[in-house]
């Protein structure tokens, strides 16, 4: 255990200025990105990318990081006051949350939300810590053919985020491992996909990619429909009349019921730590994302109740648990991404395409030589916790104002700023007639239900895939594929495929299509 | 008229193919993963496609939400040619990198 490193990179940060400004900053922002519906923690990595370019690796992967880790306790916000789940783990927030502000206790719900979500932060990143002794051993014998084929087990989670069609997360995914091979060839210097032009034998950034893919649909499509979420029908019903409910709703906070929120979730230590160590060990498992992570730890939460029935009616419970949920992954969902180069949700690609973009290389390095970066991200998640509950506690009264907020009125800017980062990165304005193209092709997908993670995915892992194979080969011939771990690795590939296929058709089978 | 939903797969096809066939023109060694990653691609959006023509014709788009969609088009288009030839960037670039370092 590296006592060493953890403690004076603690004592970095704190007396560190800058950083501390940084964090201070970016925690508002993940605030305020999570808790405007149609914004959301993706977006917001998305946008503050391009202004991390020109930042050392340290101060840049803290900044994103602090950001992203206050994410959902933004995004209770708008779940609790206005029943409008701005993602899916917000949605189990919303269930008990929302049914609390419509009994007159959307105070006390906020305070158990923003309470559940600090302690669920500090549990996770607490839990990813005492991880790295038992990992190291394990890191430290991947060699490049271990990770050529993390690379292809990452790009088989494609299908697990592909949503309802294995075809079109396949084909999305392909296509963003092929804008990965634009630029110069590794081995023969030859250009590929460059179509002449001088500007693309560096290759795709990451920064065109995901903001192509994220910010312009996003914001296209805001701007068509007017309005910055839509609720399901399943979920609509699940909230019980949500925000069309003709009883009048009061949403007064005060400090006494925030507070009484928080005595709440004093009251359900063992529940917290229960649903934190739960959902932060299932937040390694790439593929189980934030929206299962939530639900499990409501679920956990229901069944180990004394009154079940409760639930659903405004019970603090139901939000402590979720919120805790939500929170204590975030953690764990580092740990891919960081030591394997493998990212297990969408926000995680953006993450990792965001590290390697600030040089910062997945893996055995980050414990050998950058072991001060991954003790930097964990406090980094501590701290800005402790900041979110801080801030949201003091203004509480009127951070509700925050979840009513019309995200449409955003779009220029986001889209300025999404223009302007693509132009800030190498200063190449072809890139803005790049991100125009992708972009329309974004909100093509999105338009018509194809995922656009994979993508993302696709080219981030097609760059190490291809690095990796190379370093591969030349070390072991093509006999590495015989090596023990990359056995257990293609077997692992081999199960994810099968088990998404087998998922699939028993899906199939219970519910006809509709085609 | 073409709907989107083909519109989309076609574009990937057509895509799959142009990168299969330029992918041929490279080095060995340079074609080896585009070819790799490049096939199955253009096997995935052969089979898209073809379910795509197979299904029913998808609710027709209200006037209302095409006019939209073509503003925010326009909109996007337009802010990127007004940047591109007014040099805007340039000047937002250098306020940005100032502040941002």
């Amino acid at each position: 255990m590296h006592f060493d490193v953890a403690f004076s990179t603690l004592f970095d940060l704190l007396t560190t200025p800058r950083l501390l400004f940084l964090m201070a900053i970016a925690v508002p922002m993940g605030v305020f990105f999570g808790s405007t519906p149609g914004l959301g923690g993706k977006l917001g990595l998305v946008l503050l990318i391009p202004f991390v370019y020109n930042m050392d690796q340290l101060t840049g992967a803290v900044f994103l990081c602090a950001m992203h880790a206050v994410v959902h306790t933004g995004g209770s916000i708008p779940s609790i006051l206005i029943g409008v789940p701005g993602d899916g783990p917000a949605a189990a927030t919303a269930l008990d949350g929302y049914a609390m502000t419509k009994k007159g206790e959307a105070g006390r719900a906020l305070g158990a939300s923003f309470g559940a979500s600090t302690v669920g932060g500090l549990l996770g990143a607490m839990f990813l810590g005492l991880s790295l002794p038992i990992l190291e051993p394990i890191i430290l014998n991947f060699s490049p053919a271990e990770f050529f084929l993390l690379a292809i087990l990452g790009i088989t989670f494609i299908a697990t985020l592909s949503g309802d069609s294995f075809v079109k997360g396949m084909i999305v995914g392909l296509f963003g491992l092929m804008c990965a091979f634009i630029g110069l060839d590794p081995s023969t210097g030859s250009p590929r996909f460059t179509f002449g032009q001088i500007w693309l034998w560096d290759g795709l950034s990451v920064i065109v990619a995901v903001l192509s893919m994220f910010a312009v649909p996003e914001m296209i499509s805001l701007g068509v429909k007017g309005r910055a979420y839509d609720i399901s029908a399943e979920t609509a019903a699940k909230l019980q009349g949500s925000s069309s409910s003709p009883e009048p709703v009061s949403r007064k906070v005060s400090y006494a019921q925030i507070f009484h929120g928080m005595r709440d979730v004093a009251q359900h230590k063992w529940l917290v730590l229960r649903c934190s160590l739960l959902v932060a060990a299932i937040g390694v498992i790439p593929g189980l994302g934030g929206d299962a992570a939530a639900w499990m730890a409501y679920g956990h939460t229901v069944q180990s109740s004394k009154h079940p029935e409760r639930f659903g009616k405004g019970e603090v419970a139901g939000v402590i648990g979720a919120e805790t949920g939500s929170c204590a992954k975030e953690a764990g969902s580092l740990l891919p991404p960081l030591f394997f180069g493998v990212p297990g949700s969408s926000g995680m690609a953006i993450m990792l395409g965001a590290f390697l973009m600030l040089g910062i290389q997945p893996g055995p390095t980050m414990l050998t030589e950058h072991v001060n970066i991954v003790w930097s991200l964990i406090w980094a998640l501590v701290i800005a916790n402790i900041f979110a509950v801080i801030m949201l506690t003091a203004t509480g009264p009127w951070i509700g104002r925050l979840g009513t907020m019309k995200a449409s009125f955003l779009i220029p800017y986001v889209l300025v700023f999404a223009l302007l980062g693509c132009y800030l990165y190498g200063g190449i304005w072809q890139n803005l007639i790049l991100v125009l193209v992708m972009g329309s092709l974004g909100y093509l997908f999105k338009r018509h239900d194809w995922p656009r993670a994979p993508f993302i995915i696709g080219v981030i892992l097609g760059k190490i895939a291809e690095d990796s194979l190379q370093k591969a080969i030349g070390l072991f011939g093509a006999s590495f594929f015989w090596r023990p771990i990359s056995l257990i690795l293609i077997a692992m590939i081999l199960a994810s495929v099968g088990f998404y296929l087998w998922r699939s058709r028993r899906t199939n089978k219970a519910v006809p299509s509709h085609a | 008229m073409l709907e989107g939903r083909i519109l989309v797969s076609a574009i990937m096809l057509i895509a799959f193919a142009a990168a299969v066939g330029l992918a041929f023109t490279y080095a060995p060694e340079a074609r080896f993963l585009p070819l790799v990653i490049g096939i199955p691609g253009l096997l995935f959006s052969i089979i898209q496609l073809i379910k795509e023509l197979r299904e029913r014709p998808e609710p027709v788009v209200t006037s209302e939400e095409q006019r939209r969609e073509g503003r925010m088009f326009a909109w996007a288009v337009l802010y990127g040619v007004f940047e591109l030839f007014l040099g805007l960037p340039l000047f937002e670039g250098l306020v940005f990198q100032w502040i941002f370092g």
